[in-house]
């Protein structure tokens, strides 16, 4: 065989090869996986299960509550509120990133629910939601002694432009964290 | 005239070029590579600690990397060297979308690629399809940059048609087996989020049904059936070319998804060419059709002996026809007349397998181990599944054993406890005692608020697994983690029997037929049974939910006065079996329960 033909072949099986990889990585049920172990970074076997089965068809929203030195308890807050279409989305939508970084970190953390606080807490996701929260607290000029955050499910504009918001439905809570200690520097901040 | 011309215009192929193809597509992918670069530099905060780009804390995900390659990551995640790569990458897009000579682009494209495989787990947690789309088409374009072989670039464009269509394909058959898909709920229930939707077209959507549903099925029907482009001699390009823009242009502006314009319209430009018989070379689809056509055979006939092996289950083993028709198959440990017996129930989803490192630690008694109707080599008379005939015919294999064992005791793993408890009820013999190994609870999903949510997930689990196991895609689930923590002899039986649609059938009938149990409202205590009990609780299951602590109290209650609890440390609710120290301790305590109750 000629080098050419070689080479030929050799292009033609890893394009094969990768394609059949694909092809075997889109099973509705994840547990048929196998091929995405090969993928540790995540990016070069493609995904095609865009909104399938299910689509999301909820917000996630980070809310987070304070204690300061005072013992004094704040109110659950929004930490956080996704960007509303613009028609500049269209060309332009910088924070995209992290809207997209808080419903891919939520998404993570959603299977781990049952396995207990202990197994949540130790999850990478968990910590990027609890230094993502962490990093916009407003202590209202009182040193914070620590704070909570809570993840909660709502059904987006179905929730928020409702007529009557007696008769909407209620946003659910998913995910609530333990008390988090700030530390004295950061209190002091 | 002018009809038929349009009309012949519309189904004719597009008559584009090797070089313009790969040109149109560079320069879509450019336009991508470009916005995206822009986006990370305008918002030089998200990657700064308290965004989800915060390297310190995104890094841990890599820990499974060698050393070498943590170190690459750990350099280009340097907010200095991001943003200089993101500069580097708008330059290199820049090129591509400028008229520029073959080994610039073949540069810029490589630099495109290798940047986006850089940047990717940096980024990782705010990526998209997009992200992966420009990966491919800029990794695939520097691979047809790099040869002047036109067979080698018509393969390479092949790749992309190939991959593209794959992505409609999968996307559309995919979201048939979602129910809001299927019932045309899903457009309205994406557009009403803030983060995905848009509340002017919610608006249209939210009240007119038959409207949403013509928008999902439409949608459906253009993702599913793109691969005909292929079969018609380019006649199709056109409308599938036209649509496709469309559809993305509907979801840029909507859905405020812009960077999928052109990620996906990049792809678009493979797909005009390889349809209009221009290319030299069709190796790519050839050979990938061959690929994925042998490994479909192959899996079937992996299923075909993979069932062969589980029916062999059934020689030199004990059995029996049930009451109920139902063919039970069995082991024993030892067999010897005068020694206590302990009888093991496994759990949904389980195998008798599970057991293996608690007999091992059991060496002086007799255990029996055996698969429920329709489990392994078991057979269910109807395929119709009850607690209620589980235990009868676990009473029946009871009731069959020779009159000369010894004090035969019943353990039972998850629902196998609630089977082993009800069967001690019902068995003409005489039971030693009851052991519930993390034990399911009749009114779990009506006390516990966390049983019920775990519950709501379990139905989706399932779907679609017996018959995918059954067309032979078993080679493809991933081999569970607790399949390494089982002794190395019961491993392949083991995952024969995961790989196998019969356990995955059964454990959907079971799971049904145990779910309406489990919901039933129940306003008495359980019925009380009198033989001693030992009731044994995984620590992490008491972790993940505190009211099982109550539900194993009550377990334990309705053995008034004879019954102990033990709590097995760091355990979870498979690895009080499947780890080797969990199952010895488990094994222990057993031991001394059963000790305790022949010796008093």
């Amino acid at each position: 065989m000629n080098r050419r033909l070689i080479t030929e072949t050799a292009v033609a099986a890893a394009a094969a090869a990768i394609l059949g990889m694909t092809f075997f990585s889109q099973h509705p049920n994840r547990t048929f996986d196998r091929f995405r172990s090969a993928d540790k970074l995540g990016f070069w076997l493609p995904n095609w299960r865009f909104f399938a089965p299910e689509p999301a068809q909820n917000d996630f929203h980070l809310l987070h509550r304070t204690l300061d030195i005072d013992e004094n308890e704040s109110l659950w807050q929004d930490t956080y509120t996704v960007t509303p279409r613009k028609a500049s989305h269209f060309v332009w939508f910088p924070d995209r990133r992290t809207d997209k970084g808080l419903f891919d970190a939520v998404s993570e953390v959603l299977p781990s629910l049952q396995k207990g606080q202990e197994f949540i807490t130790a999850q990478p996701a968990y910590r990027s939601l609890e230094s993502f929260v962490r990093h916009r607290l407003d202590s209202g000029g009182r040193p914070l002694v620590g704070f909570q955050f809570m993840i909660v499910s709502s059904t987006g504009y179905e929730y928020l432009l409702a007529a009557d918001p007696d008769t909407a439905p209620d946003p659910e809570e998913i995910l609530i964290s333990p008390f988090i200690p700030l530390n004295t520097q950061e209190a002091a901040a | 005239l002018a009809r038929a011309d349009l009309l012949k215009g519309v189904f004719a192929p597009i008559n584009i070029g090797r070089e313009d193809t790969l040109r149109t597509m560079e320069r879509l992918s450019a336009g991508t590579h470009l916005v995206a670069s822009a986006e990370y530099l305008a918002r030089p905060a998200n990657t700064q600690p308290g965004s989800f780009g915060d390297w310190e804390i995104v890094r841990e995900r890599y820990k499974m990397l060698p050393a070498w390659r943590r170190n690459i990551l750990d350099f280009v995640s340097r907010p200095l060297v991001t943003r200089t790569l993101h500069a580097g990458r708008i330059l290199a897009a820049t090129a591509l979308l400028l008229p520029t000579d073959n080994r610039l682009r073949a540069i810029a494209n490589g630099y495109l690629a290798a940047s986006s495989a850089a940047l990717y787990p940096r980024h990782n947690l705010g990526t998209d399809g997009s992200d992966q789309v420009s990966f491919q088409t800029s990794a695939v374009a520097f691979v047809a940059r790099t040869t002047t072989n036109e067979r080698i670039r018509d393969a390479a464009i092949w790749y992309v048609a190939l991959q593209d269509a794959l992505a409609y394909a999968v996307s559309g058959w995919v979201k048939l087996f979602g129910p809001s898909w299927r019932t045309g709920t899903a457009v309205p229930g994406v557009m009403r989020t803030v983060t995905y939707g848009n509340k002017h077209i919610w608006r249209i959507f939210k009240d007119r049904p038959r409207l949403a549903q013509i928008a999902g099925h439409g949608m459906l029907a253009f993702e599913g059936l793109f691969p005909l482009v292929f079969l018609a001699r380019g006649r199709l390009t056109r409308p599938f070319i036209a649509a496709a823009v469309g559809f993305h242009s509907f979801i840029a502006g909507s859905m405020g998804l812009g960077r999928f314009l052109t990620a996906f319209g990049s792809m678009l430009p493979a797909v005009a060419y390889v349809t209009n018989r221009r290319p030299k070379s069709k190796a790519v689809p050839i050979a990938a059709g061959a690929a994925i056509g042998t490994a479909l055979l192959a899996g079937a006939v992996d299923a075909i002996a993979r069932n062969a092996r589980i029916r062999k289950l059934r020689t030199q083993r004990g059995s029996l026809t049930t009451t109920a028709g139902n063919q039970l198959y069995y082991d024993r440990t030892r067999g010897l007349s005068g020694v206590p017996v302990l009888i093991l129930d496994h759990g949904m989803l389980s195998t008798p397998q599970h057991f293996s490192w608690l007999t091992e630690n059991l060496p002086t008694i007799d255990a029996l181990t055996y698969w429920r109707a329709g489990y392994g080599p078991s057979v269910s008379a109807t395929g119709e599944y009850s607690v209620e005939e589980a235990a009868n015919d676990l009473s029946d294999l009871i009731d069959q054993l020779p009159e000369d064992i010894g004090p035969t005791f019943l353990c039972g793993h998850s629902l196998g406890g609630l089977i082993s408890r009800r069967a001690a009820e019902l068995t003409k013999r005489p039971i030693a005692g009851v052991i519930y190994l993390d034990s399911s609870h009749p009114g779990q999903l009506v006390i516990s608020e966390h049983q019920r949510r775990g519950a709501a997930g379990f139905d989706h689990a399932l779907t679609g697994v017996p018959t995918s196991l059954v067309l032979g895609w078993g080679w493809l689930l991933r081999r569970p983690q607790w399949l390494k923590d089982l002794p190395e002899r019961v491993q392949q039986v083991t995952l024969d029997q995961y790989r196998n649609a019969r356990m995955w059938a059964a454990g959907a009938k079971e799971w049904k037929a145990a779910d309406r149990m489990f919901r039933r409202p129940r306003n008495s205590q359980l019925d009380t049974i009198d033989v001693p009990a030992l009731v044994i609780t995984a620590e992490n299951t008491l972790r993940a939910d505190e009211t099982q602590d109550r539900l194993h109290q009550d377990l334990a209650d309705s053995h008034p006065g004879q019954a102990h609890r033990v709590v097995i440390r760091d355990a979870d609710h498979d690895s009080i079996l499947t780890n080797r120290d969990h199952a010895t301790t488990t094994a222990a305590a057993i031991g001394a329960f059963m000790r305790e109750v022949v010796n008093a």
